[in-house]
């Protein structure tokens, strides 16, 4: 179970006020707002020479200053530079307590699931950089903080980057347990997937000086996360592994329209995720198997080749791994229930290997450094990537929540100045929007619902503002 | 691709070949007087008709009527046709594609580089993919000296309406200026339609190409004439590239597989069913090329991820890619480049300007309908002035009436008579 619980909510639901957009004050007023607060013992202190304590996290330090991310007791978070003159000392949450004049030290991170124990190597180390997928495919999970998370690799020198995929895919909203295989299934979210992979494919190895050798560790890859480690040529998986959770292409559409636009549907969708495979080197029968609940796929290995089979296995050195689902061949509840069903493909551990898909089964950052070939020589690499990867889904569960609460007050405002004050509030609301417009507002129609509303609002106040100067004209009575 | 062609406007389109096709069908129109060889269709209602039959499907026939030196293609369904004495030769069906090699190796460059760019072929088409940039780019090009035009596609399809500029515009205008290739990221739709008339295709190693099926509305299948019409429409295109026409029918219906198989000297053969070796599309599927199948087949010269890949493929020597090149950036961007980029945004500007100012206008319009006599005058002006916004814009991107507003041209200018004479009112 995960320290830090996470709910899947519509884009309205109910949150705290989100830490970027709704504390976005100036530095005065941010400083003003601190006082000493009960909150976790586990956050570095700042003590400034002004008398106030201040409680969060460093975020970085150089010689002058020291980027800080304030942490109120509501659990409200502010980021917030200070020069180093005006502290008079820092405690941190594991180490002793600091002079402000002493040189900037690498600052210990303030939790300790995020780190992977360092292990110190010379200069000619291999430098890793591990960043952790967690999350919502698609909200927690988004290319604006992966982007910005591989950037700090590429500023560290990675020459090894590392990304563990372990997509949340519970069946309730606090992630006591797991779907099943079949469940949920999300072929769709393949065009988000899109939204990423030009990072993997392009922009790292066309736009790094060096760049690194970019490996998938998969825990949990479904849904959407499935394609994304499929585009690199470098899988590994853990014991408990899977990867799926895409078998409902064909059954997307239902009814809906004429049979030939919905074949038309698939095959493009089907081209796209088979293309996706493709850049990373994989039988593009394998996405077949992961989407298509009819189509038969066995396997058989000749040497260390796998050649696959569009049918049931005919001897004994060929594998079924799809079956076509239909009459005594449909999944039971009872395999489906124990992940046993081979309607569609969902890839484990010991299949991934047998396919070629993995390359290992790691159980560890060390296994998998073993498998690399650089087990006895690795640096881990610390930056601020897993913080933004980390604090990405944290803002925009807090944008949701904020969101909601603010068109709740929108409803409740009252008095005077009614119209201007609904104003502000609406273009609030749009900044929210804008600012995580690739998880909230992907097609910009929230945007323009508001847009919208804030002109009904200038010409209804057009028209008051009208009424009011004839009324003023014409005079009392 | 959603059909955008309503039903009016295909008609309005089709009417002045209707209309010389019905004339033609009232006399026993006669090539032979011409001294011409020619295929004589015999209609059940007893009318004679002799030209060339340069197409068939199903029973279906299209044939060519010959007037002095006017050239007809009269369409005549199954139904129609009692019987068929044919004299001239059967349109060629199953003629093996050779394709070239691509290991051949290129005559030795005995002059300075060829100078090349790439320009992107991106989102809908006719609107954002469309002909109008590309001939924009042609004099940049001819100024800067380019021999090599690389047409990089990535588009999920769009207009019907737009396919045949643009085919027209790189078959008519590029093809005979310039060496043009396309490289495929993914072509979907309109977007493989519109470029299947360039012989030399590569493939990126997620390229896509195909799915062709014409829909409108809630998936709604082009069906009967309409789709007759666009199946005929891709057949010349096909041509255009040296693209066997079997490939697009699999990638248009359902009812056509495809299927191929190769001899020994590499040579395919095309079949519109699945005998051939290697199947690519069953019956009731629709046809999605792949980087891999599609060079087996050799409908791809090959596969390349980056542009020097692109080059050692293609095979003309050394290549100077003219633009600049920015950080993680798969080629330098031209000014050509430029052209498509500017035009994309602008178009993406206007539509959302338009979708802006057409929401606009329908507000005030409420508001100045429901405001006090004394008061509706500022809501008209300011409706008014949204209106004008409206009208502008559209008037400088015409294809935006039928494309956004959905309208044709002539109910655009009833609308737009209509709204000026309510805001006179109003005003009033």
């Amino acid at each position: 179970m995960k320290q830090t619980q996470r709910f899947t909510f519509s884009a309205l639901a109910l949150s705290g006020i989100l830490a970027g957009a709704g504390l976005a004050l100036t530095a005065e007023d941010a400083r003003a707002a601190v006082s000493e607060m009960a909150v976790a013992d586990d956050l570095d202190t700042l003590v400034l020479k002004s008398g106030r304590s201040i409680k969060g996290r460093i975020l970085e330090e150089t010689d002058d200053s020291i980027r800080f991310m304030i942490v109120f007791s509501s659990g409200l978070e502010a980021e917030q530079s200070y020069d180093r003159s005006e502290i008079l000392s820092i405690d941190r949450a594991e180490k002793a307590e600091a002079r402000a004049d002493a040189p900037a030290e690498a600052a210990a991170p303030a939790d300790d699931r995020r780190s992977f124990g360092a292990t110190p190597g010379d200069q000619d180390a291999s430098k890793v950089y591990v960043l952790e997928l967690d999350g919502v495919f698609g909200r927690g999970i988004s290319q604006t903080p992966i982007r910005d998370a591989v950037k700090d690799a590429e500023r560290k020198g990675a020459e090894y980057l590392v990304f563990v995929m372990n997509n949340d895919w519970y069946a309730d909203p606090l992630g006591w347990s797991q779907l099943s295989n079949d469940q949920n299934l999300s072929f769709d979210e393949l065009w988000r997937t899109e939204d990423m992979d030009p990072i993997f494919v392009r922009e790292i190895p066309l736009g790094w000086e060096n760049p690194p050798k970019v490996v998938f560790w998969v825990k949990n890859a479904m849904g959407g996360a499935a394609f994304l480690p499929l585009n690199c040529e470098d899988i590994y998986f853990h014991p408990d592994a899977r990867l799926g959770g895409v078998g409902n292409l064909f059954e997307m559409f239902g009814d809906l329209g004429d049979e030939v636009v919905r074949q038309k549907q698939y095959s493009l969708r089907l081209g796209h995720a088979q293309g996706m495979a493709n850049c990373g080197g994989y039988d593009p029968k394998l996405i077949q198997a992961l989407c298509e609940r009819e189509y038969v796929l066995s396997y058989k290995k000749v040497g260390d080749e796998v050649v696959f089979l569009e049918r049931e296995p005919q001897a004994p050195d060929e594998f079924l791994l799809t079956d076509d689902g239909k009459d005594e061949n449909e999944d039971t509840e009872r395999s489906l229930a124990r992940n046993e069903g081979n309607d569609i493909l969902t890839l484990d551990a010991k299949t991934a290997y047998a396919l070629g898909v993995s390359k290992g089964t790691v159980e560890s950052i060390d296994d998998l450094m073993w498998e690399l070939g650089i087990a006895r020589n690795y640096t881990l690499l610390e930056g601020s990537g897993q913080r933004i990867l980390d604090k990405w889904e944290k803002d925009i569960d807090e944008a949701a929540w904020q969101i909601r609460r603010m068109f709740i007050e929108l409803d409740e405002i009252d008095g005077d100045n009614v119209l201007a004050r609904r104003m502000a509030k609406l273009r609030d609301i749009r900044g929210i929007f804008a600012k995580y417009a690739e998880v909230l507002d992907p097609n910009g129609q929230n945007r323009a619902q508001i847009d919208v509303m804030l002109y009904q609002h200038e010409l209804q106040l057009m028209l008051e503002n009208l009424q009011e100067r004839r009324q003023r004209r014409l005079g009392p009575g | 691709m959603k059909n955008r062609m309503t039903q009016t406007l295909r008609t309005i389109c089709l009417a002045g070949a209707l209309a010389l096709g019905s004339l033609a069908a009232t006399d026993s129109v006669s090539a032979t007087t011409l001294g011409v060889i020619a295929d004589e269709v015999t209609l059940k209602d007893g009318t004679v008709l002799e030209g060339t039959i340069v197409r068939e499907l199903d029973g279906n026939i299209w044939l060519e009527l010959t007037f002095g030196s006017l050239k007809q293609t009269k369409y005549i369904t199954a139904d129609e046709i009692k019987a068929i004495q044919r004299d001239s030769v059967e349109p060629e069906m199953d003629e093996p594609t050779r394709r070239r090699d691509a290991t051949q190796t290129a005559p030795a460059s005995t002059g300075p580089k060829k100078r090349g760019v790439v320009i992107s072929l991106e989102e809908m088409v006719g609107m954002y993919m469309d002909a109008e940039p590309l001939k924009r780019a042609i004099p940049w090009l001819e100024k800067n000296d380019i021999d090599v035009v690389v047409l990089k596609v990535n588009s999920g399809g769009g207009y019907l309406l737009g396919i045949q500029p643009l085919s027209d515009v790189i078959h008519n205008e590029y093809k005979k200026k310039f060496e043009v290739v396309s490289w495929i990221e993914s072509a979907i739709s309109a977007a493989a339609m519109s470029t299947l008339c360039v012989e030399e295709i590569y493939f990126m190693p997620e390229g896509n190409f195909g799915a062709c099926t014409g829909w409108s509305g809630a998936l709604e299948a082009v069906k009967g004439r309409g789709l007759e019409e666009v199946l005929h429409q891709m057949e010349p295109i096909s041509r255009r590239g040296n693209h066997n026409p079997y490939i697009m029918k699999a990638m248009q219906h359902d009812d056509y597989p495809l299927s191929y198989s190769k001899d020994e000297n590499g040579d395919i053969t095309w079949f519109q069913n699945e005998s051939g070796d290697v199947v690519l599309n069953r019956q009731g599927r629709i046809l999605t090329l792949l980087a891999n199948n599609a060079e087996d087949c050799g409908f791809s010269m090959g596969t390349a991820r980056t542009l020097d890949q692109l080059e050692s493929l293609m095979n003309k020597g050394d290549i100077e890619w003219v633009g600049r090149w920015e950080k993680g950036g798969l080629y330098p961007i031209s000014g050509a480049e430029e052209i498509q980029i500017d035009y994309r945004e602008r178009v993406k500007m206007l539509e959302q300007r338009l979708g802006e100012f057409w929401t606009k206008y329908g507000i005030t319009l409420g508001f100045a309908q429901g405001a006090p006599e004394e008061d509706r005058g500022a809501f008209v002006g300011k409706a008014r002035d949204q209106f004008q916004k409206i009208t502008s814009l559209v008037e400088n991107n015409p294809n935006f009436i039928p494309l956004i507003l959905g309208m044709l041209p002539r109910q655009y200018e009833e609308w737009k008579y209509e709204q000026d004479k309510l805001l006179r009112e109003l005003a009033k």
